[in-house]
């Protein structure tokens, strides 16, 4: 674990940079995640090259080593919950001793500021926006998720 | 014409669907054919009866032109039918010559062309980014209110025009690439009811001046309504502001570089807001002050 180097996916995404956030969109999967400042910075730092120690150590936080790295662990144990990691699967084991992801968070000392957040949607269909038509059946068209749609 | 009968009985033999629809169709007459074009795309349009004419140009987005008829990739047939027993009309809306809807009225058939006309240039615009959102102008600036059919944002459109906003859309938030909303200036429509089978009407009386030319957006507003629903709003990041815009954009999925490119430029520029709301009228007040503070 200790030369672990994880690897942020650069295929099949587009990444827009925010003032202190990061906006990535996998199209393989069609979703969409919103990474905080802490998540975003990691991110930037998980090259393959990096260590998760040194990546810790770049965070530019005030932490401990120790709880810098917990850090790290935690925003990684999220970019791999979202396929956001070019492993398809990460080295085990994955987490520190085996530790739940509020385990890590207690570890941290909850410092709720600090703690990477990942969040996600499904980009929404074109047609998601159907919704029933009165006096209308919709048949299917065989032209993807087109029905009878109404606004 | 053909009747429904006839059409009922080949449905019932088992073709498929699309070649059914396609020979039926090869044997209509169309007395009307036209394409438009609107945000830089175009559609064909045909139909066996004159009176799908009066009601056409209400259906279609906003700005549109019309030019003869050519193949452009996207072809609506709208076909008018009378049943041989009841005598009833009944409206079918072919796209490509694949069946879309079958509606008990010319109304409804209209309202399924047009709703999925508009869709599909909301998804395919060429310079644009659609965003579900009701838009209203307001001291130079826009106002954009996210959210799908039912969402209850036409109401809140027509709320804010009544105390003196602009209108500008209550369907579609129209994006340049710089993040500034254009007008999408359809009637302004608001449902008979909150049920999903309620149709919309239009509201003459907020028959007002559209915007006529983009503005900056200066506040975004994600609201939901509830019955007694307290407005407390609450500031998103622009990151998850994104997000949420995102989640009511039409092309998101078609262009999202494009799409993110373009979100970008609104969440870096102006608040987003997110709360429950109760009536319309309650937080129109608290949403034109957010906007001048903004």
């Amino acid at each position: 674990m200790e030369t672990y180097s994880p690897k942020t996916r650069s295929t099949r995404i587009f990444v827009q940079e925010l003032p202190s956030e990061l906006v990535v969109y996998d199209v393989e999967r069609n979703e969409v995640h919103c990474l905080n400042g802490t998540a975003a910075r990691v991110w930037t730092l998980c090259d393959g090259e990096r260590t998760v120690a040194e990546i810790a150590q770049q965070l530019g936080t005030d932490l401990e080593p120790q709880a810098a790295e917990t850090l790290v662990w935690i925003a990684l144990d999220q970019f791999a919950e979202k396929h956001l990691l070019e492993e398809a699967s990460p080295p085990a084991p994955y987490r520190p001793a085996d530790m739940t992801r509020r385990q890590m968070v207690l570890r941290v000392g909850l410092i709720v500021g600090l703690l990477p957040m990942v969040d996600s949607i499904i980009a929404p269909p074109a047609a998601l926006a159907a919704s029933p038509m009165p006096g209308c059946t919709p048949q299917p068209t065989g032209m993807g998720d087109r029905g009878c749609t109404t606004t | 014409m053909r009747s429904v009968s006839t059409i009922e009985s080949e449905r019932s033999r088992g073709s498929a669907a699309g070649d059914m629809s396609a020979a039926h169709l090869d044997r209509i007459e169309w007395p009307l054919s036209l394409s438009v074009m609107a945000y830089g795309v175009s559609i064909g349009i045909r139909t066996n009866d004159l009176r799908v004419t009066e009601g056409l140009a209400g259906h279609l987005p906003p700005g549109f032109t019309s030019a003869e008829f050519f193949d452009t990739g996207r072809v609506y047939s709208l076909v008018v039918e009378e049943d041989d027993r009841s005598g009833r009309h009944q409206s079918l809306v072919y796209v490509n010559g694949a069946l879309l809807a079958r509606c008990s009225t010319l109304q409804a058939g209209l309202r399924a062309f047009g709703a999925d006309v508009q869709l599909y240039v909301a998804e395919m615009a060429p310079e644009r980014v659609f965003v579900h959102a009701g838009v209203v102008g307001y001291r130079g600036r826009g106002i954009l209110l996210p959210g799908r059919s039912f969402a209850g944002k036409s109401t809140l459109v027509g709320e804010l025009v009544r105390a003196g906003a602009e209108y500008y859309s209550d369907e579609y938030a129209v994006l340049d690439s710089a993040g500034g909303v254009h007008p999408y200036p359809r009637p302004l429509l608001i449902r008979n009811g909150r049920n999903p089978g309620a149709t919309k009407h239009q509201v003459h009386t907020l028959s007002v001046g559209a915007g006529d030319g983009p503005l900056p957006v200066g506040l975004v507003v994600m609201s939901k309504f509830r019955s007694g629903g307290e407005w407390r709003p609450k500031r998103l990041s622009p990151g998850r502001g994104a997000l949420a815009l995102l989640a009511n954009t039409v092309a998101a999925r078609r262009i999202p570089e494009v799409a993110l490119a373009t979100l970008h430029q609104v969440v870096t520029r102006a608040p987003i807001v997110t709360s429950e709301r109760g009536e319309a009228s309650s937080v129109v007040g608290p949403i034109l002050e957010l906007a001048a503070q903004a």
